[in-house]
């Protein structure tokens, strides 16, 4: 229901460099349940407290594409953990049923493989980042991200795009925004997960995955899980991951490290999403 | 207390995923079951989920140079979870970031086994490994500075690494890095395992139970390793062949020319003579 009141509020603002009380910590974050800071050198730091409030105190020499980069990757991944909704390193496209994602790695190839899907058609729900809950029927539900794809230069070129007149996600990146027809802003029920893993063997595999290794395959992409290690969210997530093994299709899709094998790999998943 | 982390340094082909097997089964006492997939030591240090996970930056986004300023404290938070002495698989040569900073902080080292290999024979696996041929594997040991996995485009599973010439990466950690390495070539590995792997456990600290190394070193045997990676894969093996392929020392004699040897000698002379690959202009493949 659309409500007067914005969900999250985003402001400029004064940030700590650190925070009191965290309980958990990475390189460049600190974090507790309903607090988490992150410190981008050259760019600036960003705080998110109670699941709906982000502070960003920039840096002078931080550019406005980059500023909203490390906003809309990590802080954004913070900010969904605060509010209960398990974020997925994944890409999101509308299936006839609802959604599906491809989840995986950085350099797996998911957003080269939207990328190419949108070319044919396909509704973008999110690139990146994709976030879940579990509706009061025990249902995966998939939430609209941020549908602008990030792609290197030789893979936007690949796919027919001129590079020099995309937007680039950071200045001193040949990594471009590429935009295609968003699914809308309506929750959907998730499908199928496609799992992406480069593997050191040639072909293509797919491989459907039930019970644990499922589990794993879904747990595994959760966007800085150790942000919520050992409280409360962490708990909720596996509930969420939970029901995506339960209610959807998790399948492992294993295709060799480096190798060119976009086409066949998006004719196998058009043909599984007929 | 004291730090923690072992580095495992070596040029990549030189006995490194060797000793993990052998330190895997030593540490663990599970002798008949070593899982490739599961080695002390790893995930290698230039791991890029590793670094991913514990920045909460996707290293994606990042340049070459903020991935190496935040390289150091990724292994200050490995050294401050962990418990007790552990080993580190690296690759990198040892260096510096932009800030002056050596990647593998002193303060989170307890030592280094710097693991060496006649490049002769380096040549040769690497050639095999990365499926190029002998020139262009000994262009890359000859090379200056040189990088691997630093496409940004296609990001591998690991993060740039500079790994320099092979003289260089040897230097690197065995004169430039102050830290306490331990020298162990790949020769002695096969020579005399029992003395050698040895010194890679005392390298940690710790004491070592001579009977259990000893039981180690037989269920870390090449065959073995081999058999398990055929049965259960191995997901540092390349995409055409196997990791464990030959694991022999002096197999060069029979794949190079004298010119590839010429080559290779003539760049790295100085380093081969000091670590016993070179007698009289000859280059040798073991003592």
């Amino acid at each position: 229901v659309p409500s007067a009141r914005p969900d999250v509020t985003v402001k400029y603002g004064a940030v700590p460099e650190r925070l009191e009380r965290a309980s958990n910590r990475g390189t460049r974050f600190e974090a507790a349940t309903t607090d988490f800071l992150l410190s981008v050198d050259g760019v600036g730091r960003y705080r998110v407290e109670n699941g709906n409030t982000i502070t960003i105190e920039r840096e002078a020499q931080a550019s406005e594409q980059e500023t909203r980069l490390f906003l809309f990757g990590t802080t954004w991944s913070a900010l969904l953990h605060q509010r209960g909704i398990l974020p997925l390193h994944a890409a999101a496209v509308e299936s006839r049923s609802g959604a599906v994602l491809f989840a995986g790695r950085s350099g797996s190839g998911k957003s080269t493989l939207l990328a190419a899907l949108v070319s044919r058609g396909f509704r973008i729900i999110a690139d990146d980042i994709v976030g879940l809950t579990v509706d009061d029927g025990g249902r995966p539900i998939v939430h609209p991200g941020f549908p602008g794809i990030k792609l290197w230069a030789d893979a936007a070129a690949r796919l027919g795009y001129d590079p020099s007149t995309l937007q680039r996600v950071r200045p001193q990146l040949q990594k471009y925004y590429v935009h295609g027809p968003s699914a809308g802003s309506t929750p959907l029920p998730l499908e199928a997960v496609y799992v992406l893993q480069p593997e050191p063997r040639p072909g293509i595999a797919f491989e459907a995955l039930a019970g644990a290794s499922a589990f794993d395959a879904i747990n595994n992409e959760t966007r800085v899980a150790r942000v919520v290690k050992g409280l409360p969210m962490q708990v909720r997530h596996l509930t969420t991951t939970a029901a995506v093994v339960n209610r959807a299709r998790v399948t492992a899709v294993r295709r060799p490290v480096g190798a060119f094998t976009l086409d066949e790999l998006v004719a196998r998943v058009e043909r599984e999403l007929q | 207390v004291s730090a923690p982390i072992v580095w495992l340094a070596s040029y990549p082909k030189s006995g490194n995923t060797w000793i993990r097997a052998v330190l895997t089964s030593y540490l663990r006492g599970a002798p008949h079951d070593i899982d490739l997939n599961d080695l002390e030591g790893g995930p290698i240090a230039s791991a890029r989920h590793t670094f991913d996970e514990l920045c909460g930056l996707d290293s994606a986004d990042l340049t070459r140079e903020e991935i190496d300023v935040y390289r150091p404290a990724m292994y200050e938070v490995m050294a401050a979870e962990r418990e007790g002495p552990f080993w580190l698989k690296v690759h990198d040569a040892y260096r510096l970031n932009a800030r002056g900073k050596p990647i593998f902080p002193a303060e989170v080292t307890r030592g280094a086994v710097y693991i060496i290999r006649n490049p002769l024979d380096v040549v040769v696996s690497w050639a095999h490994h990365r499926a190029i041929s002998i020139d262009a594997s000994i262009e890359a040991l000859n090379q200056h500075d040189h990088d691997v996995d630093s496409s940004l485009s296609h990001p591998s599973r690991q993060l740039p690494q500079r790994l320099g010439s092979w003289s260089q990466h040897v230097r690197s950690w065995v004169d430039d890095s102050g830290l306490p390495v331990v020298v162990v070539r790949y020769e002695d590995m096969h020579a005399n395992p029992h003395a050698t792997f040895t010194r890679v456990v005392e390298a940690a600290g710790m004491a070592v139970d001579a009977d259990r190394l000893a039981d180690a070193i037989r269920s870390a045997a090449f065959s073995r390793l081999q058999e398990r990676e055929r049965a259960h894969g191995f997901s540092e093996a390349p995409a055409h062949g196997r990791f464990f392929r030959q694991g022999q020392v002096g197999s060069w004699r029979a794949c190079l020319t004298p010119a590839h040897v010429r080559a290779i000698a003539g760049a790295h002379q100085s380093v081969m003579a000091r670590f016993g690959y070179v007698t009289g202009g000859e280059p040798l493949a073991d003592r």
